[in-house]
């Protein structure tokens, strides 16, 4: 491939000083350092690195989802001005292949195209408009092939194998008590099919990062990922480096909700800067992004509920088929958590689950906020509601009267550890004051479905109330090895006591920057505190998710504090002697029986230092009846929706969302209610809005233009009632946050909907079309330019220069 | 989520066909995947590269019959390198 | 690429006149889109928003208004919402408050999507878009200006420099379909307007055909219902199946299409719906506007 002329072997870039912040202790509401300048601009994203003699990279991807490649050639890109480098499959030095669970992904496509997007040639040019035109000018000869788009035709016999051992990527079984026989003794059968559709992420920070080559054969990557460990094991696999010569450094995160812990441009940046030995920056675009990242499984979802006359559940049936793309990424977890989630927060004496993850050419699936418990929860939900209008019971109460409590078990085998307030929650929620309902007609536009649209002025508005409720695991599952490491030290700086904390672990918006500061604050007695950069010069701090990093991350940090708190009060009492009592650190000072004995200072001369991997109690793989302690930690959350609907034009208002979730202990307050309601808006996201529209394996809507999340006006305030019952097990009693609210609030907001038209809507998200009782239908064609989003503008199209 | 399920032992095979076999160089390598594809550990790692993963005993059956397939193909050579997944270190090992 | 930025009228007129290719921008929310996302590379940019008459709107004879091309949306609901009340209600349902800021109903008419917010009210009120080129002015009425999806009857030498419209002489309506509450392109939208002393009823039924799409049976229908009771003098309530029939009839008019954004009959049942009731409240105030009087 093409060489540059050698530049000066570039400096890596300066490490920026850790802010020292003064935070809060635990349980104070701390406003998080990165708030202002996020808000004025200022903060520098992954996306807005720059470095001197810096490339600009590109990436050609395939516009069939399915098809075989002949040839590329590469000669046209490689001989136009200012391109440094076009590089293939045959580039990649080490793995070709990446993938968390199973490698089967390919760095750069070989010989076949498995989606719509994938990888095919990455092009470094010294202009971003130049890399773009290079790639234009790779010619790429395919022969396109029939797309296998539907997972469940995807999992028969006689359908084209994806990989080469077939398309059906799990299978998972759960087997609990006996369904046949307890099916005789139901009174009352319910049954329905469910459907979820493709949710994104939709983080507004692009896929981004910079990669900087050290001259020596190594390389420095900075950029914005959920798990930098994970991360720079890959890279260094298909580089054929040592993990060593691969270092990590976190840039800034514009959001992740699980579409960061796959790779995406990372070794393709890295590549691109020891070809050209210069560093390369590389930024998706918004629709490039759409195929960057991979998306929430699609899910489609039998189910059969029995049940006593008097509404206690006899038996769950159910059957998942999860569509996971082209290509592994974490579907297998997926798929297992889907299946423990199957029957909802219930005593399910009899169960019979079975969870498909099938390959086919859609786009991948992977993680997103909720991992596979998302699907499950609507279709556990829709179906309490089912029965218990089968049984003419209150929808609440019927949840009382089944919610599993501790020392029962999960149809999956588990125990259930306490605390377990699934009907302290539900009964919570249900009693918050209900919303005022104020005279339909003459209100405020803003007021009514369709908002300043102009749509009603109250003609056709009903109002309708739906509630579910929900658990999560917590921390990853499975007999996975699901540690965190934190290095802690102790020191005078400017004269004052000074901790820095260094972990690994991913800030992506979440607060765990200030939260390891509280906890430090906390631990240690010393105001100030400075979290350092997260990099890979520490050890791993395992992944942003599962709602994992408060417990884990947390704990490592709590327990690094500790060691060094105790190795302070060695140091003191070798000062004082073995006598000096209960010692503790107030406000910079060492303190027994409440007078101060030393300061810090003086026992400071030396800093203290010490790294610590912490570990929560282990998991284990569930057992051919998909039986065992599979999962950690369960946190649970109910939410109630308040909706209005304009049953004639099937618009709607969601007037208020009320939760309740209990959280062990809430570290950061605002932190808190910040996670709560973004989690429920992304939940009102795939009730109402948020769905990948695809066609024949291709997407439609690769845009904020036609991918709808909600806006301000389409988000209501959201009430929140926080229970603390502290977890044994964890740091301070807490429970992981981030998904919860994601989870339950979308079954609740379609509870309501039906309770407002009468309709089943047993798919999300829920269309105008279904809630006016127009068939779905899929789009005709993919839209022409000019019939979609920034397409709009046709007319300029046919003007494209040639 | 990686590694749930790791596999306990995963062999990488690469096949080297050759020039002058009955069968072109293309439709060897094919035939070292189909075979590869029927043990139901297979996944594609390269060109001419695959991979087996399962359990000990179910790779080391599945390598020979990948091996004996290749070779019956016409291939010149096969590459192997058997890997115990639990010593890899993958995924987070060290700072 | 090359960037032109005239000062004013005559400047852009030569500008255009010389470098045809050139892709007019004023507040670039469709173009920059295009730019950005590389879906066109135009040779030249013509910079309009140094033309300071392009930003102006003033009376012309009588009550006709003469609006400039670069007369932004929020210009139009600070400055216009007396004098044209159903423009003024379909700019407040673009995108958001920056794009409000940006974007012109000439853009609209220069991107000619059926989707434009801002074309159904120049539809309804037969408004006439002004035409500028070095070879003179021409004036098209809007519905004989937009051709089809993108395509308007605009030559490559021209540029839009104004459209005209009456001042509203009778209630006025605009409702747009989008999914969200905010910040959307329009499902389908429909604009009406009463034009009580000519005893004329216009509508336009947006985004759900090739164009902008007046229902013609529709006006006719209803202006035969007014004129028949003699409800433009008697202002009494327009009976419910009359009503009803003039939403069936304006659903009929549609011409809609599956796609991303929704289902074409899920757009003509909405066309319908949105019809009969705009019409009810552009009635019930124009009933209300002689108890006043």
């Amino acid at each position: 491939m093409m060489r540059a002329e050698t530049v000066p072997a570039t400096p890596t870039r300066e490490r920026p000083e850790a802010p020292v912040t003064r935070p809060g202790r635990i349980g104070e509401s701390t406003t998080r350092a990165d708030g202002v300048p996020k808000v004025t601009g200022e903060f520098e994203y992954s996306s807005d690195l720059s470095m001197d003699g810096m490339l600009w990279g590109a990436t050609l991807r395939s516009p069939h989802p399915h098809a075989n490649i002949w040839s590329v050639d590469t000669s046209e890109a490689e001989a136009m001005p200012g391109v440094f480098a076009v590089l293939t499959h045959e580039d990649v030095p080490g793995r070709k292949v990446y993938g968390m669970e199973i490698p089967d992904q390919p760095v750069l496509a070989w010989e076949r195209i498995r989606y719509g997007g994938e990888p095919v040639a990455v092009v470094a040019a010294d202009h971003p408009e130049t890399a773009r035109l290079a790639l234009e000018k790779i010619s790429v000869e395919y022969e396109v092939l029939d797309p296998l788009t539907d997972a469940q035709e995807a999992m028969k016999e006689d359908a084209p194998k994806l990989h080469l051992s077939g398309n059906v990527l799990r299978h998972v079984r759960i087997d609990h008590g006996n369904v046949a026989k307890a099916s005789a003794e139901a009174d009352v059968v319910v049954t329905g099919e469910y459907e979820v559709g493709m949710q994104d992420q939709a983080f507004l920070g692009p896929e981004s990062g910079l990669a900087v080559p050290d001259g020596e054969g190594g390389v420095d990557l900075y950029i914005s990922t959920q798990w930098l460990h994970v991360d720079r094991d890959q890279v260094a696999e298909s580089l054929g480096l040592p993990p060593e010569m691969v270092r990590l450094t976190l840039s800034g995160v514009g959001g992740a909700f699980g579409g960061r812990e796959d790779l995406s441009m990372q070794v393709h940046a890295c590549l691109l800067a020891l070809h050209t030995e210069r560093p390369v920056k590389m930024v998706y675009n918004r629709e490039e992004s759409f195929y960057g990242h991979v998306h929430r499984h699609p899910a489609k979802m039998s189910y059969e509920h029995g049940a006593t006359k008097s509404g206690e559940l006899v038996y769950v049936k159910a059957r998942f088929v999860l569509d996971g793309g082209a290509y592994a990424s974490s579907s297998m977890a997926v798929c297992l958590n889907a299946a423990t989630f199957a029957c909802g927060p219930y005593k399910v004496p009899n169960a019979e689950v079975e969870s498909y993850l099938a390959y086919t050419n859609n786009p991948p699936c992977g993680a997103m906020r909720g991992f596979g418990a998302v699907q499950a929860c609507f279709g556990h939900e829709s179906q309490m509601d089912k029965l218990a209008e089968a049984l003419g019971m209150d929808p609440v109460e019927l949840r009382v009267k089944n919610a599993i409590e501790p020392g029962d078990r999960f149809p999956f085998g588990q125990e259930v550890p306490p605390p377990a307030p699934v009907v302290e929650i539900l009964e919570r929620v249900k009693a918050m004051p209900m919303p005022e309902e104020k005279e339909v007609m003459g209100r405020d536009l803003r007021e009514l479905p369709g908002g300043v649209s102009n749509t009603t002025h109250g003609e056709g508005v009903r109002r309708g109330v739906g509630y579910a409720v929900s658990f999560k695991n917590i921390g990853f599952s499975a007999g996975f090895d699901d540690y965190s490491t934190a290095r802690v030290i102790l020191s005078i700086e400017d004269g004052e006591p000074l901790v820095r904390v260094h972990t690994a672990a991913a800030e992506v918006g979440q607060g765990l920057v200030t939260l390891q500061a509280q906890i430090a604050r906390t631990e240690l007695g010393v105001e100030r505190v400075a979290v350092l950069q997260a990099d890979t010069r520490v050890g791993s701090a395992g992944s942003t998710s599962a709602s994992r990093q408060s417990y884990v991350t947390g704990g490592a940090v709590k327990k690094a504090c500790e060691a060094v708190r105790e190795r302070l009060f060695e140091r003191v009492r070798e000062e004082l002697g073995e006598d000096s009592g209960d010692l503790s650190v107030e406000n910079g000072d060492v303190v027994s029986g409440g007078e101060v004995v030393l300061p810090l200072s003086e026992v400071l001369d030396e800093e203290i230092e010490e790294t610590v991997e912490y570990r929560h109690k282990p998991t284990y793989p569930p057992d051919e009846n998909g039986q065992g302690d599979v999962h950690v930690q369960f946190a649970f959350s109910a939410h109630r929706a308040v909706v209005e609907v304009d049953v004639e034009l099937g618009l709607v208002r969601v007037v208020e969302l009320a939760t309740a979730q209990d959280v062990g202990k809430a570290m950061n307050p605002q932190a808190l209610e910040g996670q709560i309601e973004g989690g429920v808006a992304q939940g009102l996201g795939l009730a109402l809005l948020e769905e990948i529209q695809i066609k024949d394996g291709r997407i439609q809507n690769a845009s904020f233009t036609d991918y709808l999340l909600p806006t301000t006006l389409d988000m209501p305030s959201v009430k929140m009632d926080i229970l603390e019952l502290a977890d044994p097990e964890a740091p301070y009693g807490l429970k992981g946050v981030g998904e919860p609210p994601t989870i339950s609030s979308t079954p609740a907001i379609v509870a309501a909907l039906r309770d407002a038209t009468g309709r089943e809507l047993p798919r999300v998200p829920v269309k105008p079309e279904q809630i006016v009782g127009i068939a779905k239908k899929p789009p005709d064609a993919p839209p022409q330019p000019g019939s979609a989003g920034y397409a709009e503008l046709g007319r300029l199209d046919e003007r494209r220069e040639q | 989520m990686p590694g749930y399920e790791r596999a306990e032992v995963s062999a990488e095979l690469t096949v080297v066909p050759s020039e002058h076999a009955g069968k072109p160089p293309r439709e060897q390598i094919e035939t070292a995947k189909t075979a590869a594809g029927e043990t139901g550990l297979a996944r594609e790692a390269g060109p001419e590269t695959l991979v087996l993963a399962g359990s000990r005993r179910e790779v080391l059956e599945a390598t020979v019959e990948v091996i004996e397939a290749s070779l019956d193909a016409g291939a010149r050579a096969v590459e192997l390198k058997v890997e115990a997944e639990g010593e890899s270190g993958r995924f987070g090992g060290g700072g | 690429m090359e960037f032109l930025q005239p000062l004013d009228r005559k400047e852009a007129l030569e500008a255009k006149a010389a470098h045809p290719e050139a892709v007019p921008i004023f507040g670039g929310t469709d173009v920059m889109v295009e730019l950005n996302f590389a879906r066109t590379r135009p040779r030249a940019m013509l910079d309009l928003t140094r033309i300071p008459e392009i930003r102006e709107w003033g009376e012309e004879d009588g009550r006709l208004l003469r609006v400039g091309a670069g007369v932004t949306y929020a210009q139009i609901i600070a400055e216009l919402g007396n004098k044209l009340p159903g423009l003024a209600m379909a700019s407040r349902t673009v995108g958001s408050p920056q794009i409000r800021n940006r974007g012109t109903v000439g853009g609209n008419l220069g991107t000619a999507s059926p989707a434009g917010d801002g074309l159904p009210p120049l539809y309804a009120s037969d408004a006439e878009v002004e035409i500028d080129s070095t070879e003179g002015v021409r004036r098209v009425p809007v519905s004989e200006f937009i051709l089809g999806p993108k395509r308007s009857v605009l030559k490559e030498n021209e540029l839009i420099s104004a459209f005209y419209l009456p001042e509203a002489e009778g209630p006025q309506q605009y409702s747009k379909i989008g999914p969200r509450n905010a910040m959307v392109i329009a499902v389908c939208s429909f604009g009406l307007a009463l034009h009580p002393e000519r005893e004329k009823v216009g509508t336009c039924i947006g985004s759900a055909g090739p164009t902008p799409i007046r229902a013609g049976d529709a006006e006719d229908f209803i202006e035969g219902v007014l004129e028949e009771g003699g409800l433009w003098e008697s202002r009494v309530a327009i009976d419910e199946a009359a009503l009803r029939r003039f939403g069936e009839m304006v659903a009929a008019a549609a011409r809609p299409i599956d796609d991303v954004r929704g289902t074409g009959e899920y757009r003509r049942h909405s066309v319908g719906v949105l019809a009969k009731r705009t019409l009810m409240w552009a009635w019930d105030e124009y009933r209300e506007a002689t108890d006043a009087a």
